[in-house]
């Protein structure tokens, strides 16, 4: 996704003779949709749990027997750090921050991710080898893939993450990898945006 | 399991034949048979003509709308052929005594592929082919936004319809149907690759027409020529524009449900199994999320194709320009409004049926506005029968049938007399014949000598005109009254005699829409032969209004040489009726172009193979496969040199020599318009 | 809107002013996400109204973050993308919401209650 889009746009961005707008602008435009339609996945698969958490509890634990707060708690405060150190980053760069602070704030953020991303597998672990598979019910179904989801997208900007981390060794910080950080700080932002509804209706809600 | 995951040699396509001999299975191997000796033929004609190398230079690594329009379009005239054939087939099992000549599986299989063909790999192929050569010539754009995406898109698309083609030599297609509804697709009732088929397939082309979304949209919002408002665009541009919308939106709850029953089929999981608390109605709903826009995607492309044309050949403005967009934009918003309708029998409470039932009636409105924008265009003008205009006003008549016959099954009490029967078949029939393909080929038929520089050869256009409207009826009129007779949909055979005289009917026109299918094939065939004495180097072969007819014919690569002003909706008439024969040119700059790359295509070949290893459950090839493909995308990433410059002073003699040749065209009268005396710029101002 | 380039440095008021936003999003999210636990966990409400109170705020945390990090305002530079999230956003109660409306009318007519089945 990114690489397909960031081509063109840095080539635009580098010709300014032909643009008669801004290119680099445009391609985010273009992230943003992207976006957009991804939100679109997610609110399906919440709509489905909602369904699920409520017709779908089978011969399975609901979810007032299989939550509790305290781990997710933490995994969600380390995912709004690490949205807000995102941002810290980008902002810094924006204003011609140095590369090593860039980076650094980078690692942060993608450290606190990999936290976030760890706990959500202890969560599956304990989970799993208590027998709650998601084969058991729709319920457990519909829970891990919604959750499990969103920890796929977590994985995939830390991997993003990490080879951006190696392109902007190779290029400097030119427009074209400030871009693609851009748009990696939209996607994190999102996904944080994403799990406020999945924290909220999974697990606040679900243990009331 | 091997490697090859659940493949075994009872998947190749003429085994089945040895094994168990009849005509059904002797059918699937010749269908088989036809691809691989087609494949073959292909790359035959390829080496010994010297091929290989211009197909992969001018073609397969283009990233130049134009020519990546042209793919598409002939993807879909392929995809058509088969698709035709086996509704023709479909209609002579159910003529033949029953229990016919197919095996029951066999003619399921039949009507699933022919749905899903048509819909995925006819109409989105053909529209966004369409889009692609028109679109950017009508907004002043130069390309598509992101031309490396599109080409991805492209190759995406090409892959999900190989997989269709490969489900004829290796293994089975589904036999539920193109809307594949579990509990039947699940593992227990249908545990061959055929389903799985249809995930990958549509998993492909929608990811390519998400991408396409973005990036139509992202064109027209930012590519247009300086002083284009969004109310100074064509129609095209505008339904463009709602179209683009809609795939970006509507393709994820298919992608959603589709993967979703993936995981019923192969990890056990319970979304859609009702015994453990999963809820196969929400595939139902999730998938007509996707399906009822996924209509107003196949049909607000060809309502923009009509917009274009009937004004061209009424030689007037289209009336009510501002309703018209209007009603297109309500039509997109107000598709998101009514997937109801599609399972107003599931069960739900009367009130629920009955709000969607309301919405759904609503549309009507918007469309029926459009109707009467095109007939009022037509009012007075002096109408010129084009085969572009016959497919448009043939469309009209027809069209309005069929919305006739949609609003009373938005009555769910009336649906639920008809749901599941030929009724429903012939409604739809009636929408997509005409609204969809009547308009595609209006476009081909029409914009054709942009991208080749010659006209299609009207008389075989006309005929085939003709044959399609004569076999449209002929295929689906009885359908309408065998349905309220009561003959359900997707039946292997009838035994009920009073059906038997209209099944007949609908035989012969179903040979009457082949028939016409053939002529379009002579169509092309005669043009290309003839293409000498049908150029119109000169451009603007029909006395058309949209600023893509500004362009000589073939466009050049670069398509403008300097950006049109925008002085108006319509410049382009504006000059003409200045007495110019070109536009002015604005300001000669350098431009950039992007340089071809075999990337894309790379991309669509390893995304195919993962997808194929998904089918068969090669999990280990589809890991690699998968890995592949983002590596791919990783390497173009460090690919900063992608663009090849076209100076300002190339432009320019492109521009004076474009100039040279329309001034030394000899004028015609607008009566000569079909004759081999067009060259071009006829103009009906200058008689 | 300018993402990538600024003609000032990080010691300038622009700089402050954007990072502000970003500390605000940041301790308002804070305080919503603790204020949901603590209502959860403290079982004060009735579960109806804890469960409406933790959706407002869930709502609350949404626009705010789209305002602090992903700098949606009503200003002229982020109106496509405000327009674009405010579009996505009523599809999104059509679809979800229809959804959710549709399923559960089907399932009130079959007498599945909650946990049942
Ligand atoms: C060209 C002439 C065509 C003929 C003669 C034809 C014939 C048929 C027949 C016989 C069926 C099976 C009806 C049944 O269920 O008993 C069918 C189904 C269908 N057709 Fe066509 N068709 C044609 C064109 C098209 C086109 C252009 C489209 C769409 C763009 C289309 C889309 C479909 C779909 C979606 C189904 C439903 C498949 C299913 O039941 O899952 N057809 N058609
Ligand atoms: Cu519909």
């Amino acid at each position: 996704m990114s690489a397909t889009m960031s081509n063109t746009g840095a080539a635009h961005a580098a010709s300014h003779d032909h643009g008669h707008h801004d290119k680099t602008g445009t391609v985010i435009f273009g992230f943003w949709i992207f976006l957009m339609s991804d939100l679109i996945a997610f609110s399906l698969m919440i709509a489905n749990y909602a369904d699920a958490e409520w017709h779908g509890i089978a011969n399975g634990p609901s979810p007032h027997e299989l939550f509790s707060l305290g781990l997710p708690t933490i995994e969600t405060m380390a995912l709004l750090i690490s949205t807000f150190t995102f941002g810290i980053c980008t902002l810094g760069m924006k204003y011609g921050a140095s590369m090593k602070r860039t980076v650094g704030w980078l690692v942060v953020t993608l450290a606190l991710g990999a936290i976030f991303l760890g706990i959500e597998l202890y969560e599956f672990h304990e989970f799993w080898t208590e027998g709650n598979t998601p084969q058991v019910s729709g319920f457990l179904t519909a829970y891990y893939s919604l959750v499990g989801l969103h920890g796929l997208h977590v994985t995939s900007g830390i991997i993003w993450g990490i080879l951006l981390m190696v392109q902007m060794k190779t290029f400097g910080m030119n427009d074209l990898i400030k871009s693609r950080l851009v748009r990696l700080g939209l996607f994190w932002h999102m996904l944080d945006i994403v799990w406020i509804a999945l924290f909220t209706k999974v697990y606040l809600m679900g243990v009331l | 399991m091997s490697i090859l995951g659940s493949l075994d040699w009872n998947d190749i396509f003429i085994v089945p034949f040895f094994t168990d001999p009849s005509l059904s299975t002797g059918i699937a191997a010749g269908a088989g048979g036809i691809v691989v000796l087609g494949a073959l033929a292909v790359m035959v004609l390829l080496t010994v003509k010297g091929w290989w190398k211009p197909l992969w230079s001018n073609w397969i690594t283009t990233l130049d709308h134009k020519k990546i329009g042209v793919i598409y379009i002939v993807l879909a005239l392929i995809m058509l052929i088969r698709g035709v054939l086996e509704a023709v087939v479909m209609r002579a099992q159910q003529v033949s005594p029953a229990p016919g000549f197919l095996s029951v599986e066999h003619h399921a299989e039949l009507f699933s592929t022919h749905g899903t063909i048509m819909i995925f790999f006819v109409a989105m192929p053909f529209l966004t082919g369409v889009i692609n050569v028109v679109m950017p010539l009508q907004i002043g754009a130069r390309d598509m936004e992101f031309p490396f995406m599109n080409a991805v898109s492209l190759w995406l698309s090409i892959g999900g319809a190989a997989l269709v083609m490969a489900s004829l030599v290796v293994g089975h297609f589904e036999t539920g149907g193109w809307t594949a509804y579990p509990p039947y697709t699940g593992i227990k009732l249908s545990p061959n690759e055929g389903v799985d088929y249809w995930i990958w397939s549509l998993g492909l082309t929608s990811v390519g027409s998400t991408l396409s979304g973005i990036n139509f949209l992202v064109t027209i919002y930012k590519q247009r020529a300086p002083g284009m408002k969004l109310f100074d665009m064509s129609i095209f541009a505008w339904a463009t524009l709602c179209t683009a919308i809609l795939m970006i939106f509507a393709m994820m709850p298919l992608t959603v449900a589709s993967l979703m029953l993936a995981l019923d089929r192969q990890a056990g999981f319970h979304f859609f199994t009702a015994t453990q608390g999963g809820n196969m109605m929400n595939f139902a709903n999730m998938f007509w999320l996707f399906g009822h826009p996924e209509v107003y995607i196949l049909i607000l492309p060809a309502f923009g194709v009509f917009s274009e044309v009937i004004p061209t050949f009424s030689g007037k403005k289209i009336y009510g320009y501002t309703s018209l967009v209007w009603a297109t934009i309500a039509i997109a918003v107000l598709s998101f409004t009514v997937w109801v309708h599609h399972f107003f029998t599931m069960g739900q409470t009367a009130h629920l049926n009955a709000i969607f039932g309301i919405a759904t009636m609503t549309i009507g409105v918007p469309t029926g506005v459009k109707v009467f924008n095109w007939m009022l265009t037509m009012w007075r003008g002096k109408l010129r029968f084009s085969t572009a205009m016959l497919f448009s006003t043939g469309f009209i008549f027809t069209f309005v049938i069929g919305g006739i016959t949609g609003v009373m099954l938005a009555n769910p009490t009336i649906d639920f007399a008809t749901h599941n029967s030929l009724f429903l078949v012939a409604h739809f029939h009636n929408m997509l014949i005409p609204g969809l393909l009547f308009g595609m080929f209006a476009a081909v038929n029409y914009w054709f000598p942009l991208c080749f520089g010659f006209r299609l050869d009207e008389k075989w256009g006309r005929r085939s005109f003709w044959l399609w409207m004569i076999g449209f009826y002929g295929a689906f009129m009885p359908l309408y009254a065998i349905g309220l007779m009561g003959a359900p949909r997707r039946m292997a055979f009838f035994t009920e005699p009073a059906y038997f005289p209209w099944l007949v009917i609908a035989m012969l026109g179903a040979l009457c829409v082949l028939a016409g299918l053939t002529a379009q094939i002579i169509q092309v065939w005669v043009s290309v032969k003839n293409r000498e004495s049908l150029m119109v180097p000169a451009g603007d072969p029909w006395d058309g209004r949209g600023i893509e007819w500004s362009l000589g014919c073939p466009v050049p690569e670069y398509d403008f040489s300097t950006i049109p002003a925008m002085t108006s909706r319509e410049p382009w008439v504006d000059a003409k009726e200045a007495g110019k024969r070109v536009m002015d040119p604005t300001e000669f700059v350098d431009i950039h172009l992007p340089k071809p790359t075999g990337m894309p295509f790379l991309v669509g070949l390893v995304a195919t193979l993962f997808a194929f290893a998904m089918i068969f459950q090669m999990w280990l090839i589809a890991a690699v496969g998968f890995v592949a493909m983002w590596v791919l995308v990783l390497i173009r990433s460090y690919d900063t040199d992608w663009e090849e410059t076209v100076t300002a002073e190339e432009l320019r003699e492109g521009y004076e020599a474009h100039k040279r040749l329309v001034e030394t065209t000899p004028q015609i009268r607008l009566d000569d318009e079909f004759t081999t005396k067009n060259r071009g710029l006829i103009m009906e101002t200058q008689v | 809107m300018d993402y990538i380039n600024s003609d000032v440095g990080m010691d300038s008021a622009e700089y402050k002013h954007d990072m502000a936003r970003y500390v605000w999003g940041f301790a308002l999210s804070v305080v919503l996400t603790l204020a949901g636990v603590v209502i959860v966990a403290g079982g004060v409400f009735s579960t109806g109204l804890a469960w409406s109170i933790v959706g407002i705020l869930g709502i609350a945390q949404l626009v705010i973050q789209f305002w602090a990090f992903m700098h949606l305002d009503f200003s002229k530079e982020a109106r496509p993308d405000l327009y674009l999230v405010l579009f996505t956003f009523l599809l999104i109660i059509l679809m979800a919401a229809g959804t959710v409306w549709v399923l559960a009318d089907l399932a009130s007519r079959m007498g599945m209650g909650a946990g049942s089945m």
